[in-house]
């Protein structure tokens, strides 16, 4: 890991987000995955398409092809599945539904473009407020070939990826995370030849059901390779705690042993849910400190909140901070150790069921300069509060936790997974579920938004493409209603099966013409806001009372304005061989793997869309522009074979569709030219 | 271990354009204020911008040669540190900041290659305000060379303080570095907040001149900018804001009907968003919770069926796919509803996005705040006549043409404002 945070500095959660998508052009994303309890869809959205993450934009065709293209994956808490309209198709939703009580509570987002992989660790769910408001907590890693050191936390986050969410399994979508563990697996094998020693280590709970393989096993065994006594002190940064009579701090002293001075931050709007006894055992000459978070900031801080927005005005701006950064730090004297991550300061996070994400890292030294640090980063007082606390919370009711568990009464929790999938020898599209109670389904009302799906055998009966909700935005979830409770309704993602998934091309260009434009300026999501240029930067002028929309209707102009789009598709075409000759591959199978996503699957479903057009179209004058258009398309993939090897059969895969039984004299000669010069037998 | 900071994200929601109306705005605007962008705030950014694109051009650098951006950022980090030094807000100033902490003298070399101020070179002075000072005059149409009258401004900006902040710029390019007290000396002179020399000050009223001479019908805007206190006064409510055009049509013959346009198209927009509001909601809750189409959606469809019809009248009208030529033949408010759901289902698809709703069925969830609309819906019911109801909607719905953004201009090269 490049070194990239000392201590306690303060960073824009978005700048990461923003970095990525500024350097597309020249260093590719290729995977990106999110592990989040929750997320809101807008930011998702944005994230996904390389936008500022506060921007309120709508996706474009373009960035919709971009994301289904990388084919992200978001792995959540089931029950916390929303309606998801602003999403996208073909962008892997995978619930965790780790049972009663738990959740999935790991928050981490990998970016892999094609020279580095970027991963932040922290404290902050990919929502509105865990991005712009709360008081949040990350690590922040990136490895390359000049980077690698750290390099066992990309093992071990692999290794999470591949074994970890084994349990939640969805046969069709686990092949964009495992893909992504390849990937990783691959970088690691790289990079490890040169790799520096690092500090850190994952720390992580819920995902091996062995018994003892929990976060506070691990914390545990890490404390003891720094010291073998009980710690002199510990600070515990955390907005959430025990509720009920079982406290984590009794089970952490019996581990570590009971800290000399044990320090609580947490915010004073929540003093109620604290007690005396979450401190653990009380052992003379233990001293205990609590340092709180008042409600309101303070001027200090109003003025860095202003300096770090690019001095915005903060007038008449109330702005709430809560608490959600989760910070553990041990301290033997002459080292320490800090946990950051998501796991609160509870059993159900240390010791539960949850699945917990963090990284610990082993200093040498005195912490007391980084927990200064800490205290003031999180805007508490320096006053020691702890004589205001009851023994215990005098407030056990169910509260606002993040990782509260709510009981759902029919729950169809029996589901494994659900995958949408083309119709077998059909047009439509059906719901295929998995499940090893088929039976429960008919219990339930089930609906995709507004269309009503009947199921028979673990499938629906198939869905007509102009009812559905594809191929943009929204529809990324199936509705099901309990017929005993009417007023209960329950979301579920699907995923797309790979079939789906490889006519997504279809679905997204309407016409021949829209994928020309889609090559011709594809989608790169390049970070510019709104109003920002560079110079010899162009704008995409998106709409406009165009006064050439009346002659496009002229069937002589129409055809000119498509050869000239043509023309520089074939550039765009003849770039990428130039491109790919020139590129380095670890073996042929990378390489063929190239070829097949930057040429054949996009010029497959060009000559798709173009025997489309023609079907919808009648008349002679219809078969000689499709076969016209066929021909010059054949006539491009002859060149590109003769660049690229791999390519050299393109052209004869388009034959059969080129033909016709009585061709006019013109349309006769311009076939036999096309087949002399580029079809083969 | 890093924390988060606070990020305010108010003024996000510019973006959504359900009706393509942005472009058409955009375009009357530019008739008014061609030279500003929604960003181009501080005048002082222009003068930077000249004095480094003149600097980088002695070093054969411009937007022609590859890395130009890169370069321009690295020069213009002891410009953003100085302010940072001086206690102002600039264009990132966080990471100036970041670079600063803890630094009693900083160089070029310091900062290093993967700092994050080289990571978003289009969020800063070159991405904000190449183009518009293009329109200034400062620069060439391309943002490509500096004008003689961008020379000029060049020369004026970098000669502020004792210091030269040429020469700085010059040392900080060849690797020198730059004390906090010096950069505190050149933040007092050169800052965006720090006033301008009056060689400068003649450089913006010769751009200004050129200006009026290439736009004469605008010059009124730069020679008798609209007054402060009266514009502030016709934007205290819908009654006074209902006045604001009249009075600049009044006060600029020659932009008469430009602003009379400006008036309609602005009070047309604000009815299509409303009635478009309305569509949506009924859809969104599928009828429960909006008011049904009454006497106040009839009499608003009437009155913007009369606007588009004097708005096409004019000369030089914007539209947006035929939007407002098909309102101005809308038999009715049921007819007028239909043509803008359909404008916006065509208007979505043709940029490649998501129609809010189509065929009555819901695409889009959480558009609009239906509180807030049905509030707004109660308030327009309440009002005694259609003009009222017309005007509270153009003032709620109203747009920023610039006027504020002008004034700190003429404020800035000593014009009257």
């Amino acid at each position: 890991m490049s070194a990239m945070t000392s201590h306690a500095e303060f960073g824009v959660l978005q700048q990461i987000f923003a970095d990525v998508a500024n350097d597309m052009r020249r260093d590719p994303l290729e995977h990106l995955l999110i592990l989040t309890y929750e997320f809101d869809d807008q930011q998702l959205a944005n994230l996904l398409a390389g936008r500022r993450l506060a921007d309120h934009v709508e996706l474009r065709r373009n960035q919709l092809k971009f994301i289904a293209d990388m084919h992200p994956v978001v792995i959540y808490d089931a029950r916390k599945t929303r309606e998801f309209n602003q999403l996208p198709h073909f962008l892997d939703l995978l619930p965790v539904n780790p049972g009663a009580y738990r959740c999935h509570h790991s928050k981490a987002y990998l970016f892999v473009t094609r020279a580095a992989v970027r991963l932040v660790i922290g404290s902050f769910n990919l929502t509105r407020t865990g991005l712009f408001e709360n008081r949040e907590v990350f690590v922040d890693f990136m490895w390359s070939d000049k980077e690698n050191a750290d390099l066992d936390v990309l093992r071990e986050f692999s290794g999470l990826l591949r074994d970890g969410y084994e349990r939640w399994a969805q046969p069709a979508a686990a092949s964009a995370r495992v893909a992504i563990a390849d990937t990783l697996d691959a970088r690691v094998a790289r990079w490890q030849p040169n790799a520096l020693p690092g500090k850190r280590t994952l720390v992580h709970s819920g995902y091996v059901s062995s018994a003892g393989q929990n976060g506070l096993s691990r914390l545990t065994a890490l404390w003891r390779s720094v010291s073998s006594t009980a710690p002199r002190k510990m600070l515990v940064v955390s907005p959430f705690f025990d509720r009920g009579d079982a406290w984590l701090a009794d089970e952490l002293a019996e581990a570590v042993g009971v800290p000399a001075e044990l320090q609580i931050v947490t915010d004073e709007a929540r003093i109620s849910k604290l007690g005396h006894r979450h401190y653990g055992p009380q052992v003379d000459g233990q001293i205990r400190k609590l340092n709180l978070i008042p409600a309101l900031i303070d001027g200090r801080e109003r003025e860095r909140i202003a300096r770090s927005n690019d001095g915005a005005r903060l007038d008449g701006l109330e702005i709430r901070r809560d608490l959600h950064a989760k910070i553990l730090v041990l301290c033997s004297g002459s080292h320490y150790l800090v946990y950051t991550g998501s796991a609160n300061f509870t059993l159900r996070a240390w010791l539960g069921g949850n699945q917990e994400l963090g990284v610990a890292v082993i200093e040498d030294g005195s912490a007391d300069t980084l927990i200064a640090q800490i205290i003031a980063a999180v805007g508490a007082t320096v006053d020691n509060a702890y004589a205001r606390l009851r023994d215990v919370p005098d407030d056990t009711e169910a509260g606002d936790e993040d990782d509260d568990y709510v009981e759902h009464i029919a729950y169809p929790d029996f589901i494994d997974s659900i995958v949408l999938e083309p119709e077998p020898n059909g047009t439509g599209l059906v719901f295929r579920f998995h499940t090893a109670e088929p039976v429960r389904l008919q219990e339930y009302d089930i609906a995709w938004g507004r269309v009503h799906l009947t199921v028979e055998e673990m499938r629906s009966i198939p869905v007509p493409r102009d009812q559905a909700y594809m191929p943009l935005q929204g529809g990324r979830n199936l509705e099901f209603t309990p017929h005993a409770l009417r007023d209960k309704k329950y979301l579920l993602p699907f995923v797309h099966d790979a079939e789906l998934t490889r006519q997504r091309d279809l679905l997204f260009f309407p016409s021949a013409e829209d994928w020309m434009r889609y090559y011709l300026q594809p989608a790169s999501p390049a970070g510019y806001g709104e109003g920002e240029s560079l110079p010899g930067m162009h704008e995409a002028n998106d709409e406009a009372d165009s006064p050439t929309d009346d002659r496009a209707a002229n069937v002589v102009v129409a055809m000119q304005r498509y050869l000239n789009l043509f023309a520089c598709v074939e550039a765009a075409f003849h770039d990428r061989a130039d491109e790919i000759a020139a590129e380095q591959f670890v073996d042929a199978a990378g390489r063929a793997r190239e070829c097949e996503k930057r040429f054949m699957e996009p010029l497959r479903v060009y000559a798709r869309l173009l025997e489309q057009e023609y079907k919808r179209t009648s008349g002679p004058v219809a078969e000689q522009v499709y076969l016209f258009r066929l021909g010059e398309l054949i006539l491009l993939c002859r060149t590109l074979g003769t660049m690229v090897p791999e390519l050299a059969d393109l052209a004869n895969e388009f034959a059969p569709g080129f033909a016709t039984p009585q061709p006019s004299t013109n349309l006769a000669t311009y076939m036999k030219f096309v087949k002399e010069r580029a079809l083969h037998d | 271990m890093k924390f988060s900071e606070y990020t305010v994200t108010g003024k996000q929601d510019q973006s959504i354009d359900p009706l393509g109306l942005t472009q058409p705005f955009s375009a009357l605007r530019n008739r008014l204020y061609a030279q500003f962008t929604v960003l181009s705030n501080a005048p002082a950014y222009h003068g930077a911008l000249a004095l480094i694109y003149h600097v980088l051009a002695a070093r054969k650098t411009t937007p022609e040669h590859d890395g130009f951006a890169r370069r321009f950022r690295e020069a213009e980090c002891l410009w953003g540190l100085a302010n940072v030094a001086a206690g102002q807000s600039v264009l990132n100033i966080t990471k100036y900041h970041t670079v600063l902490e803890g630094r009693d003298s900083v160089s070029l070399h310091d900062i290093g290659r993967g700092n994050a101020i080289y990571r978003s070179l289009a969020y800063g002075t070159l991405g904000h305000y190449s183009n518009p000072s293009a329109a200034w005059g400062f620069l060439d149409r391309r943002a490509v060379r500096l004008t003689p009258l961008g020379t000029r401004l060049a020369d004026a900006f970098a000669a502020r303080g004792r210091q030269s902040l040429r020469v700085a710029i010059e040392r900080w390019l060849d690797g020198h570095a730059v004390t906090r007290t010096e950069l505190e000396e050149l933040g007092e002179a050169y800052s965006i907040d720090s006033a301008p020399s009056s060689a400068e000050q003649l450089a913006w009223h010769d751009a200004v001149s050129a200006w009026c001479a290439r736009a004469p019908a605008t010059s009124g805007l730069w020679t008798d900018p609209p007054g402060s206190s009266e514009l502030r006064a016709r934007y205290v409510d819908a009654d006074q804001y209902r006045s604001l055009f009249p009075y600049l049509a009044d006060r600029y013959p020659r932009l008469g009907e430009t602003f009379l346009q400006a008036g309609r198209f602005e009070t047309m927009s604000a009815v299509c968003l409303f009635l478009f509001e309305r569509e949506y909601l009924l859809c969104h809750d599928a009828g429960t919770a909006i008011p049904a189409a009454g006497p106040l959606e009839t009499e608003l469809t009437a009155q913007l069926t009369q606007i588009a019809v004097d708005y096409l009248a004019q000369d030089g009208r914007q539209d947006t796919k035929k939007l407002f030529a098909e309102l101005a033949g809308a038999r009715d408010h049921t007819a007028a509803t239909a043509i803008i759901v359909r404008h916006h289902v065509a208007h979505q698809k043709g940029k490649g996005a998501l129609p809010y709703f189509e065929h009555g069925e819901l695409r889009v969830r959480d558009r609009f705040d239906r509180q807030r609309f049905t509030e707004l819906h109660m308030e327009l019911n309440g009002l005694a006549s259609a003009k009222d109801q017309l005007a509270l909607l153009t003032y709620r719905f109203r747009r920023d043409w610039h006027f504020d953004r002008a004034q700190r201009y003429v404020r800035y090269f000593g014009g009257k404002a």
